[in-house]
């Protein structure tokens, strides 16, 4: 008895030790927010030798997975992107296009024809010059590779003499040819073909700063060249190189994150997860910044025939009343988010102000009620198509509560984002597809999700609308982008339920203090463009 | 008559390895606390005090208090009814994907060391590749191939399970099959499957026995890996796994969030392994005292 | 014994074959569309089928795998990545040397504290202490990896400040951002080593030798540490070949926690993104590495155990005089 009373005592022990150690480190986390700011203290104080090594590191979620220049969209808006490719045009903090290895651009026939001339002085790492037929290779190039949409929009390019050249469009939509500037980058040719990786591990461009080390999915570090070929005067301000070193640390554990910040491996990090927020907010030691954010999430209903909403216009009318949009805004962004009074946020060009004060679905679970009794909808269940990353999975889970408090039965269908990937156009594989679609212009939003005849099913929920394809394409003229025209395919979207977007998130930039942020400088997507910022120590 | 005298022997046998058992307070410790666990999981429906997908705005994060003993989570459901109803999918995850594990690993193993030559030779080396493959990228190969969902996450982690348990079966069975009783046996032309069955079988089960308990457990912490992956049990499943990987980004926010879903899991596992550890010393001849 | 290994060796290769057609034959089963993936959603889909065609992935099954097989097993060339043309070959060589150094960094904290703690309980047999070291070798199993990583990151970075949280760093004192991710890793071979040890120990321990050693004086010490661990030697050490298989795959999930881009943040994020020539690639470097690990198992044996050398050498002697028998 004595034994086995010792036994059940060492055991006790144990637990007591590891409850310890776990209360030990959540105790601590527990009260983070009222004793955090000493403990920070310590931490920059120790760090500090570690910190002058002279290089901005900044924290951010994702990383290039090699440094080739044909791209898919992925990684489009990385804020590393401008620091490792340079592009004919670069968007700014005003949501304009400004000319950067281009020196300018013009049309005469209302968007079709585009002239473009570009720098004569422009060389990368290398030595190599880059002159027209570099950038026409590089179309080209991007064309035969289809990894962008927007180089299937190109009809040909042409060199028309040794700095400039002829693009041709097969199509005038709105902003497809600015994104164009933005996403041609100027690449020699000669270097590229001499790579034997097409730039997979090293890469010779010719932006202002060179790769020193770049790993996959872990870090990425630049230097300043000093042989950079443009006079900082003649440079758009967001992509001024003012940091001399800078290094992207890629850390995808939210948690993991804030602690690089903390222990001072990091000293910024891009698009913090909300959900980490709380520790830096009110600290001195931080500088907590917020823009709003440029994607915003939407949830798609199917278009396809055998879609329970496809043909219940009620139905999907009563769903978009009963999701709370502030619930989802405190419940997965901590409130660090704003509702959304159309599919898109007003950072795309295009959007009314108007449309604010306008009646977007707004929470009202009585209405949703009254109109489900009114749609005849007899317990179907409806099928949310998303991806397994931890918001989508919490945001499904958040939609099926609203809706099931209406009494729609709802399943929910989580995948793997290559699975998502290849089913998310198909409309008979779900009712609701949740989504974030980003653009500049709203005719890039609409081209590719409400466009009947963009894919061969039909619309990106395999809808055929072809009352909304002629509203859309009234829009997609330079001389047809105007607010009434807008206006209406703002109100046919909503007022048929197509879609409707549920919440914008913020973008969080948390700065240490002791980085010395003098001068900020915005990109265009609102928020710090840090090889381009002053800071005191970089 | 030798049937019931071996009948008898069994008995004994059973009754030495309960009475053994009950010595090891530790071992027992584990039961209980397993017992207990599997009790309030088929009762849970009936006694979780909330609906456990039920969300409650107003008490996202609250901390544990009268209403709620565990607090509530992100989205204010109560994390003590999440846990209670969770322990049918995690505790049914193990039990399940190790006993489909084991007879098939059983199938395999028994086949492989009763037949010996050449078929033995075939099945082994089948083994050698797969057991070749780490067992997480095997898992989470197969569960990119299946797709998420309870089921599929079930086959997926039996898949993983059955190589190990059919290499335990053949090396007992190569073991016992040198005996003089299986000899015997074959020279009263008892059929192969008998002999495998009847007689092999329940001589060899024992640390089939102890390795499926602590697979069970093994298998619930590699079914939260999975969750943290993407992979595995899918929301609103108030898998365990599923929880702490949904809620790990809040660990410094409210750590009760994460700390009791990984309670949970602990004294699951640690139970499970006491009771193996129990069994392997009850069933070990070499530690009759 | 060179015999023995060569022989192994050549055995090595119907294993790496296995595994490289047994993945194939998984990741073809996989569903979603590798081209859609590489191409994006706005892909037309005359698109999609120049992709199909240039990957090949309209051609018959067959002629798919036997095509794979002779590009790797004959020509050595694993291809490169679907979706950045990099080279698979040489991102492993750049990756798996980081996977290798935390699993066995890994290994060594298992067995560094494993045994001890087998050796501690099965000495005080039955005693409260017995108890103790074996409890505290299943907590350690019982926490989820990735749990238990988040709360020695708090403890050992955050609060403590003593270690790096994540990263990966360069020459000596790069091995200070292995320790936190090999503890995490380490929990649940661990607690297997402490277990074998406690157990052999005790087979041990009750034998002849060890009592007419004490019999003889022997301090109680060198009974322990000299006859009876070194006899027990034998089942730890298979266990180690079985752990490091099982790190190898733990690595996975550590290493996403810790952002160490090895092996296993590489075939994640190929399985994600079906670049299939990753998965089959990293599959048999894996593969590859297991069996040698293996290989030097056995080789300890041998080293350890004299017999088993012996046997080794004239092992188609004995199999002879058995079979006589």
């Amino acid at each position: 008895m004595k034994k086995s009373f010792k036994q059940i005592l060492a055991l006790g022990l144990a637990v007591v030790m590891t409850a310890s150690m776990l209360t030990g480190c959540s105790g601590k986390s527990g009260n983070s927010g009222s004793t955090d700011s000493s403990s920070t203290t310590d931490t920059s104080g120790s760090d500090s030798t570690a910190k002058n090594d002279g290089v901005l590191d900044i924290g951010y979620t994702s990383m290039l997975e090699s440094l080739t220049p044909f791209r898919g969209n992925t990684l489009r808006n990385a804020p590393f992107i401008t620091q490792v490719f340079e592009s004919l045009a670069v968007v700014n903090e005003n949501r304009e296009m400004e000319p950067w290895v281009a020196k300018s651009w013009e049309t005469n026939d209302d968007g079709f024809t585009y002239n473009v001339e570009i720098w004569d002085k422009v060389t990368d790492s290398e030595g190599n010059k880059i002159t027209a037929a570099d950038i026409v290779w590089f179309i080209q190039e991007s064309m035969t590779r289809a990894l962008k949409p927007v180089f299937s929009k190109v009809e040909s390019v042409e060199q028309t003499g040794d700095y400039t050249l002829t693009v041709k469009m097969k199509s005038n939509i709105v902003g497809t040819f600015e994104s164009l500037l933005r996403d041609t980058f100027a690449i020699s040719k000669t270097a590229f073909e001499a790579s034997t990786d097409e730039f997979g591990a090293t890469l010779v461009s010719t932006s202002a700063y060179k790769v020193t080390e770049y790993t996959t999915n872990s870090i990425l570090a630049l230097e300043k060249r000093d042989d950079y070929w443009q006079d900082e005067a003649n440079l758009p301000k967001c992509v001024v190189p003012a940091v001399k070193k800078l290094s992207y640390h890629c850390i995808t554990e939210s948690s993991q994150m804030a602690i690089a910040l903390e222990t001072g491996i990091v000293d910024m990090v891009i698009a913090l997860d909300a959900s980490s927020v709380a520790q830096f907010v009110d600290n001195n030691d931080y500088t907590v910044e917020l823009a709003e954010g440029s994607q915003g999430w939407q949830m798609f209903f199917s278009g396809a025939d055998n879609s329970e909403v496809a043909n219940n216009l009620k139905l999907r009318q009563a769903i978009c009343y009963s999701i709370d949009e502030n619930g989802l805004i405190a419940g997965l962004l901590q409130g660090y988010g704003t509702p959304m009074y159309d599919v898109c946020p007003p950072m795309f060009n295009g959007f009314n102000e108007k449309w604010v004060n306008e009646e977007y679905y707004n929470y009202n679970v009585e209405k949703a009620k009254q109109l489900i009794a009114e749609s005849g909808y007899n317990g179907e269940t409806i099928s949310i198509l998303t991806t397994s990353t931890t918001l989508t999975q919490r945001l499904a889970e958040m939609l099926q509560s609203y809706m099931m408090a209406i009494g729609v039965k709802v399943e929910l269908n989580v995948v793997d984002m290559a699975l998502y990937t290849s089913i998310r156009l198909d409309g008979t594989q779900y009712d609701i597809v949740l989504n974030s679609i980003g653009g500049t212009y709203l005719p890039d939003h609409w081209s590719i999700r409400y466009d009947p005849a963009a894919y061969k099913t039909g619309d990106a929920t395999s809808r055929h609308d072809n009352t909304l394809g002629e509203l859309l394409y009234k829009t997609w003229t330079p001389s047809g982008f105007t607010e009434a025209n807008i206006d209406e395919v703002h109100n046919y979207i909503k007022d048929n339920a197509i879609a409707y977007g549920m919440f914008n998130p913020q973008t969080i930039v948390v700065i240490r203090k002791d980085a010395g942020l003098e001068e900020e400088v915005l990109e265009y997507q609102g928020y710090i463009a840090p090889a381009s910022s002053k800071f005191t120590n970089y | 008559m030798p049937k019931t005298i071996e009948k008898a022997k069994k008995q004994s046998e059973f009754v030495r390895i309960i009475k053994q058992m009950s010595k090891n307070k530790m071992a027992m410790l584990g039961l209980a606390i397993l017992s207990a666990e599997i009790i309030l999981a088929i009762l849970s429906p009936y006694i979780i005090p909330y609906d456990y997908s039920h969300m409650d705005m107003v008490n996202t994060f609250a901390k544990p208090s009268f209403q709620h003993p565990f607090g509530c989570d992100d989205m204010g459901r109560d994390i003590f009814s999440r846990i209670l109803y969770g322990a049918r999918y995690s505790i049914s995850i193990g039990i399940i994907a190790v006993g489909i594990g084991t007879f098939f690993g059983c199938t395999i193993g028994a086949t492989a060391g009763y037949f010996g030559g050449q078929v033995d030779n075939v099945i082994m080396r089948f083994l050698d590749v797969i057991q070749a493959i780490p067992g997480m990228l095997l898992m989470i190969v197969i569960s990119a191939v299946l797709g998420p969902g309870y089921f599929n996450t079930i086959i997926a982690l039996s898949i993983g399970s059955i190589s190990g348990m059919a290499r335990l079966l053949r090396a007992q069975m190569l073991k016992e099959r040198e005996n003089e009783y299986i000899e015997a046996a074959q020279s009263i032309n008892c059929s192969k499957f008998r002999i495998i069955v009847s007689h092999l079988l329940p001589n060899c089960i024992s640390p089939m026995i102890v390795s499926a308990t602590m697979g069970v457990a093994q298998t619930i912490t590699v079914a939260a890996g999975l969750s943290f992956i993407g992979l595995g049990v899918q929301p609103p499943t108030p898998e365990w796994g599923a929880m702490l990987s949904a809620a790990r980004q809040f660990i410094r926010q409210a750590p009760h969030l994460v700390y009791f879903p990984g309670l949970a899991i602990a004294v699951t596992v640690l139970a499970l392994n006491l009771l193996g550890d129990g069994l392997r010393d009850a069933l070990d001849p070499k530690l009759k005292n | 014994m060179l015999k023995y290994v060569g022989k192994r060796l050549i055995w090595m290769i119907p294993i790496v074959l296995g595994v490289a057609i047994l993945v194939f034959v998984m990741m073809t089963f996989c569903p979603g569309r590798p081209e859609q993936i590489i191409l994006g959603a706005t892909a037309t889909e005359a698109e999609l089928a120049a992709k199909r065609l240039e990957l090949g992935l309209d051609d018959p099954f067959l002629i798919r795998l036997g095509r794979y097989m002779s590009d790797v097993f004959i020509h050595f060339d694993l291809g490169k990545s679907w979706l950045t043309n990099v080279d698979i070959m040489s991102s492993i060589w750049e990756r798996l040397p980081r996977t290798l150094m935390l699993t066995v960094a890994t290994l060594l904290i298992s067995v560094g504290v494993g045994v001890p703690l087998g050796v501690i309980a099965a000495i005080k047999q039955n005693k409260w202490q017995d108890s103790l070291c074996m409890v505290l070798a299943l907590v350690g199993v019982a926490v989820p990896n990735f749990w238990l990583a988040l709360l020695l990151v708090l403890q050992f970075s955050v609060k403590l400040e003593w270690l790096p949280a994540l990263g990966i760093g360069t020459g000596l004192a790069g091995i200070k951002y292995y320790i936190l991710p090999a503890i995490s890793g380490s929990t649940g071979g661990l607690a297997n080593c402490a277990r074998q040890t406690r157990s052999a120990m005790l087979d041990v321990i009750r034998a002849d030798y060890i009592t007419t050693a004490r019999s003889k004086g022997v301090p109680e010490r060198d009974v322990i540490i000299k006859h009876a661990l070194k006899n027990s030697l034998i089942p730890i050490i298979t266990v180690m070949g079985t752990m490091f298989g099982q790190f190898l795959g733990g690595a996975m999930i550590i290493e996403t926690i810790f952002s160490i881009p090895g092996m296993g943040t590489y075939i994640i994020g190929a399985v994600n993104s079906r670049d299939y020539p990753i998965v089959q690639g990293g599959s048999i470097f894996l593969a590859i590495t297991f069996s040698f690990c293996m290989l030097i198992v056995d080789l300890l044996y041998a080293m350890v155990d004299p017999r088993i050398k012996a046997q080794y050498a004239s092992q188609k002697k004995r199999r002879k005089v058995k079979v006589n028998a």
